[in-house]
This record gives structure tokens, sequence and C-alpha cells, in this order.
């Protein structure tokens, strides 16, 4: 088997005297979705936010593409941060309310001073299913299936190999959260991303992801191919 | 936990740095008092290099900031604020006296207060209790608690004292003095404790528990009082800025009506240059205030219980009435009156002197009559908007440029918001003419000082509340640099509503600055400034009532005006208090 695309070993995070996520270790291959799921408050967002260099976890490395992220000062991340990019679970929160939807998504390659090259927004937005129509609305006039898709959008605009997605359909309507699921796959297909996805819906789970990793109080207490996940094996507590 | 003692220690810190200030004053004020004191202690000596020396040495100056500051310090401790400059007595027996006829006075306008928040607040009890609640209306407390306390001062001293002939209008003789001043600074503080209460009483008898009782056959009195004790505890705080104002509103009020109390003294003593008076009823005014907050704060705990001391028990939010068609037309209206008005002044003179038509009455050629120089009335408020509304728009924006850029430190400007609560800005302005002179300059300063903090606070709860959104994240995780985020996301989302903040203390500060002016520590004669010359008027109000009067109905829509802009639904001012 290849290198993986991702790894992180005995990451550690700490709140003050607490600590949220506790040794953790895992991998992720190009193509391949892992699944982080458990209670809330288990540490699945804290492992997410060190994943995403967002926070400077108190031990442990995290790898990506051979670069040891742990050690780096934000201005050496600068240049590797397009390649791996959060989808977060409120739609409207995570755009700003006043970006229109087409600088909205190309606010990515605008900050990282790569003003966006005629027509690639217009095919960034075909690509997530919108309609190029949207490009000049605000946020607050879209559903929240299509803000969704606004916000895999702007991630896709750095071409990353890597998506960590925090609970990207929790906050959807049952009949949208389909319709952004299958383009998570779809996009999976095409361009062999790979995927960081934090749940808490086993059911969801055991279609979408490859593998499932059971977090509990900071730490994996599981990991398993998600088609041996049963609903019964798992003692998921009070969630 | 760590959080409070941070706030704390800023506040502890911003503190002493006022204490810091005021016991610096003789150094700060560049100016040098040895030539005052000379001619106030003996009018025949001549100012000779050697006689100016000595008065130098003599009251210490030569010290230097600091040792002035220490010896001013120890002797604080040992309870000695030092002799007087001018007279050579003792500080301490007039600040003490001073301090009794204030405290009387003060206790006389609580009452006052207590009265016409009662009124005020009686309505709304009324309807409670026969379950009928309505969105707040208020628009006349809100009217009460926007008058300056140096105008009603002035009207009423004009209308009861001089027109009616009822009630001395000077002096501090016995109880009969005592009634035009505690009016004049109970009205608008009731005003503020009514409007308060008002405001939070129809969300109190929304709460499910009201309708519970009601539904369990508790008398409709019962739940009004019951509704009353629930919206306190989070009012009381706001008392205790109640009584902080009132010890800015007695300075005006001392003055208008000759009361020889702190605020008078601290007036006196500031023109005097007459800076260890001026310290000790400065700092007397302060630990006033400071006291009432303290109080406010133990009856607060009080009231709430041990369990609730930290916050658990917010004050129920304000049911917003929608706003009728008048109330959103008023503040256009009166924008309108006031325009009209200075519009026309503007066609005038307002220096050109007229010897011969002294305090002539309205006529076509003078619309509002001359004044004691026989200057067009008309054309000196036209020109007088200049002065103060144009300064204070220039306050305005200073301000709001200071509070986008502390925003950023959310504990100074939470600390600094605190400090601005404990003072008013008549005493910031006494200090600041002991340091700078009387003048525009130093009364807009003074004014600046006390109007940043709020909007800074109101800037920092942006700032930290947009910090913490998502969206944010997905800028740190795009990898944008800090001043990318700050210029295109942060500040555009702090800059539009404390810019709607600020404009609507917009008037509040033209009041305070036209304040500072009627009490000779802003503009300087002849501007026309519209406090200066309800001040200059006021010695001739028998004779001439139109001349104080138009400079009072011009304030008076400026206070309308704020009032307005502030109910019309455009309700986004920020709650600093605690």
């Amino acid at each position: 088997m290849s290198d993986p695309l991702l790894k992180v070993t005995d990451l550690v995070v700490r709140y003050g005297r607490h600590t949220a996520v506790d040794r953790v270790s895992f991998e992720i291959h190009a193509g391949e979705t892992l699944a982080l799921i458990g209670p809330s408050g288990c540490g699945k967002s804290s492992t997410a936010l060190a994943t995403l260099a967002l926070r400077r976890p108190a031990g442990g490395s995290v790898r990506f593409e051979g670069h040891e992220l742990t050690g780096l000062r934000e201005r050496e991340l600068r240049p590797l941060r397009p390649r791996f990019q959060p989808v977060f679970q409120d739609p409207y929160g995570s755009l700003s309310p006043r970006l229109r939807i087409r600088d909205a998504i190309a606010e990515p390659l605008r900050a990282q001073r790569r003003p966006p090259a005629t027509g690639q927004v217009e095919t960034l937005m075909e690509t997530v299913g919108l309609d190029t129509s949207l490009g000049d609305r605000l946020p607050h006039e879209l559903s929240g299936g299509q803000c969704q898709r606004v916000g895999i959008a702007r991630a896709l605009a750095g071409e990353p190999r890597l998506l960590v997605l925090d609970e990207p359909v929790s906050a959807l309507d049952p009949s949208v959260r389909a319709g952004v699921l299958n383009l998570l796959t779809a996009l999976q297909e095409d361009r062999g991303l790979a995927y960081l996805f934090i749940c808490h819906d086993l059911a969801l789970v055991r279609h979408f992801a490859h593998r499932v990793a059971v977090m509990r109080q900071g730490r994996i207490v599981d990991t398993r191919p998600a088609r041996e996940l049963s609903l019964t094996a798992l003692d998921s507590g009070p969630a | 936990m760590s959080a409070a003692l941070r706030a704390g220690l800023t506040r502890a810190g911003a503190l002493a740095a006022v204490t810091a200030a005021v016991g610096l004053l003789p150094w700060l004020s560049g100016r040098d008092p040895a030539l005052t004191v000379l001619r106030a202690r003996s009018a025949e000596q001549e100012p000779t290099r050697e006689a100016l020396a000595a008065v130098r040495r003599d009251l210490g100056l030569d010290a230097g900031a600091l040792g002035l500051l220490g010896d001013w310090a120890g002797a604080l401790v040992r309870g000695d604020l030092g002799q007087s400059w001018v007279s050579g007595t003792d500080v301490l027996p007039s600040v003490l006296s001073g301090l009794g006829v204030s405290l009387s006075l003060m206790g006389a306008s609580l009452m006052v207060a207590l009265l016409v928040a009662a009124a005020v607040c009686a309505p709304a009890l009324v309807r409670g209790a026969r379950g009928t609640v309505r969105g707040g209306g208020g628009a006349m407390a809100a009217m009460l608690a926007a008058v300056p306390e140096f105008l009603l001062a002035t009207v009423l001293l004009i209308v009861l004292g001089v027109w009616c002939g009822w009630l001395p209008t000077s002096g501090w003789q016995g109880p009969v003095n005592m009634v035009l001043p505690a009016l004049a600074m109970g009205v608008p503080a009731g005003g503020i404790v009514g409007r308060l209460i008002d405001d939070a009483l129809p969300a109190a008898f929304g709460e499910r528990w009201a309708g519970l009782w009601r539904a369990s056959g508790i008398t409709g009195g019962r739940i009004a009082c019951a509704a009353l004790r629930r919206a306190m505890p989070a009012l009381v705080p706001q008392l205790g800025l109640v009584v902080v104002g009132l010890t800015g509103g007695a300075v005006a009020v001392e003055t208008v009506f000759a009361v020889p109390g702190l605020g008078r003294t601290a007036l006196g003593a500031a023109k005097s240059q007459d800076l260890p008076l001026l310290q000790g009823t400065v700092l007397a005014l302060l630990t006033l205030g400071l006291a009432a907050g303290a109080v406010a704060h133990l009856v607060r705990g009080r009231l709430l219980g041990p369990g609730l001391k930290d916050a658990a028990l917010a004050l129920p939010a304000p049911v917003v009435a929608e706003p009728t068609r008048l109330r959103r037309a008023m503040p256009v209206l009166l924008a309108a009156l006031l325009t009209a008005a200075i519009g026309w002044g503007l066609l005038g003179d307002p220096y050109r002197l007229d010897t011969d038509g002294r305090l002539a009455v309205p006529s076509f050629a003078h619309p509002l009559g001359t004044d004691a120089l026989g200057r067009d009335v008309l054309a000196r408020l036209g020109h007088g908007a200049a002065a103060t509304v144009g300064v204070a728009i220039a306050v305005c924006v200073v301000s709001y440029l200071f509070a986008l850029a502390f925003g950023f430190l959310p504990n100074v400007s939470t600390g600094a918001a605190d400090i601005a609560n404990a003072l008013p800005p008549v005493v910031v302005g006494i200090l600041v003419a002991a340091v700078l002179g009387p003048g525009t300059a130093g009364a807009s300063l003074a004014v600046a000082l006390v109007s940043w903090p709020p909007l800074a606070a109101h800037a920092a709860a942006l700032v930290t509340e947009t910090r913490a959104a998502a969206y944010l994240t997905a800028q740190r995780a795009i990898g944008a640099r800090p001043l990318w985020i700050l210029t295109r996301h942060i500040l555009p989302a702090v800059a539009g509503p404390v810019a709607r903040h600020a404009v609507l203390r917009l008037p509040g500060i033209a009041l305070a600055l036209a304040s500072l002016g009627f009490l000779g520590l802003g503009a300087q004669p002849p501007a026309p400034e519209w406090g200066l010359m309800l001040d200059e008027s006021r010695l001739y109000v028998e004779r001439a009532p139109w001349a104080a009067l138009a400079p009072a109905l011009a304030l008076a829509l400026l206070a309308g005006l704020a009032v307005s802009l502030s109910t019309a639904g455009l309700r986004t001012r920020h709650n600093t208090g605690p």
C-alpha cells in the first residue's frame, strides 16, 4: 500500500487543564473516507481543528503529503493550506454575510494572491451543481443546501487533496442531504479526494464512509471498516 | 473567573489612572499658576521673579511630577487635602460642607426621581395587573430623560421662579430653596429610571409564570408586585449610573440656582485655577459616584440571592412595539425644524452689535429678538449650530475611530467603558478645563473622552462575535493573512453597526458640549454656541425671555431628536451596562 495522504500520530489537544484529545492516531489514503464518530464532547471537532492546523496540538504529529504540520509557522503553512480544506456544519455561518457567492468562492484564491482566471468561479459553481446565475446573490438569499454547496466550491477552489467535513449535512433537511452527499461521493470518485468525515449519525456513516473510527472521551476506542459496523455492536453511551 | 479578575484589574488600573490624573493636575496644567495665586493673595505685590519663585516653592510646584503626586497621595492618606491656593484656608472643610449640601440636594432629587419614575411606569403596572400587556410606549419618559439638567434648571428658573415668582431662584436657606434644584435634577433622572422599568415590565409580565399565576387566581396586584420585583435586579446597576449622572447634573444645577454644593465649588475652583480645592471636590464627586455604583452592586446581589449572583437571571428582553408612523416620522420632523431654523439663521450676521436695539422684542427684522448686545438671536442660533452640532460631529467621528481601534482590545474597552460610566462629562470637562483652560478644544476633548468607551465596548462585542464565526475559521484555513482577515472581514462587520450607534449618540454629544458651554468651560464669548447663549441670556431673562428660550428650544429639539432616533425602531444600541 502507498504512503497515506494524512497520518496523525499520538495527537494531544488540551484546553487549559482539560485534555480534549488524548493520543489519537489514524491515517487516511487518497480517495478514502474515514468517519470519526462519537458522542458530543468526545473530541471529534478538536481533532478536526488540529488536523487542519487551526489549533496547535499539545503533542503528537500530523503529517500531510509528507510535510510535518505541527512544527510549522503560519507563514510556512500558508502555501500548504489550500491542499486541506474544511467544510463546516452551519451552512450560513460558514459564509460571510457580506460577500456575494461569486466572491465567497473566489476568496481563497484572492487571499492566496492568485486572482481567479476568467470562468474559473463559474466552473467551480457548475462542479458543485450550482446555477451560475446565483453568483450575484448573498448567502441569506440561498437555501441551506445551496450554501453548503458554496462552502464545498470554496474548499475546492485551492484544488485540495483532503477535505475535513465537520458534520456537513446534519443542519440540512433529509431531502437536501442526499444531494450534498451524492455530490461529495462524485467529487471523491472524480478527483480522488480524501475525506475526514465527522459525524454522529451511524446510518449515514455506514453508507458514506470506508472506515470508521469511534471516539470516546478524547480517545479512539475502535477502528473498523464501515460495512462491519453494526448498530448494536456500538455502545454509543449517552450521546 | 479569570475574565472577571482581569476586568476587575483593568477597572482598578483605570481608577488609579484617573486618581493620579487628579493628583497631577497642578503639573499637567502647563500654565503657571504662580501669577494667579499671587494676584489672589496680595493684589498690591509686584509680580517680580523672586515673588513668583517664592509662590512656586510655597505651592510645591518645583517638586516635579512624581514628587508632586507622592506628596499629594501621602497627604490624602492622612486625610489632608491641602490648602486652597486662593484663600489659603484648608480644603477639607470646604469639601465637607459642599458634600453635605450636595448630598441633601441629591437626596431630594432622588425622591423627585422616584415619584416621576412611579408616575411613568404606573400605566404599565396597571395594564400588566389587568393582564393586557403591551409593548413599550414610554415616549414621554424618554423625552424627560433626554432633557439635560442645565436646560431644565434654566426653564424652571424662568417659569416658576421669575414669571410666577412662586419659589426662590437662588441660595440655600431652607427647604424652599431645595424645590427647584431638586426638580431640575430629579425629573430627568426619574425619566431614565421610569423608562428602564417601563421597558422591562411588559417583558416580565409576558413571562410564563405571570399567565400561570393569573390562571391560578392570584390577584393582579400581587402579580404586578412580583413583576416589579422580577425586573429590579437587572435595573439596579443602572440606578447606580443614574446617581453618577446626578453628580454631573449637580454642577450645572447648583450653578444655576447658586447652591453652595460640591459641583458649584468644583466649577468655581476650576475657573479660578484653585487646583487643591478642585482636586478635593472632584475626588469627592468621583467617590460619590463610585460609592453609588458599589451600593447598587450590593443591592443587586441581595435581591438576587446567593445562588444567582454571577449571571443566570438576565433582564427579560424588552418587548419592542412596532414603531408607529408618527414615531418614524418624528426624527425627520424634528431634524427638518432644526434645519429650517438654522438655515434661516445662517442668513444673518451673528456678531453685528446694535447698542440701540438691545433686548428688542421679536420683530420682522429680528424674528427671535435681540440679545443683551443687540445681536440677532436667530442669526446666533443658526451660526451656533456649527459650533454645537459641527463640533459634536467631529467629536463623534473621533470617538468612532477610537472605538474601532480599541474594539480589538476587549479588556481595555470594557474597563474604559466602566470608568466612563462613573465619570459624568461635566466632571471630565472640569478636569480638562483645569489642564487646558476653558475652550472648545478642551470641551471637545472632555466629551470625546467619555463618549468613545461605550462605542468601543460595542465594537469589542462585535469583534468577539465575528472572530467566533465559522467563516473566519474558514478564512484561516484558506491561509488568509491576518491583515486580509481584518480589513476584508472583521472591519466591515464592525464598522457599520458601530457607525449607526455613533450617529444615535450624536445629539447626546451635542448636548454634553452645550452643557459645558453653558458652564463656561467650552466655547468662549462671543462665539454663538447654544449652551453659552443660554448662559448669557439667563441674566436678562426677566426683560428678554425670548433670548433665553430660543436656545433652550433649539436644545430641546436636539434632545427630542436624540430620543426619537433611538426609539424609531433603530434599537441597535448595544447595552454596555453590567
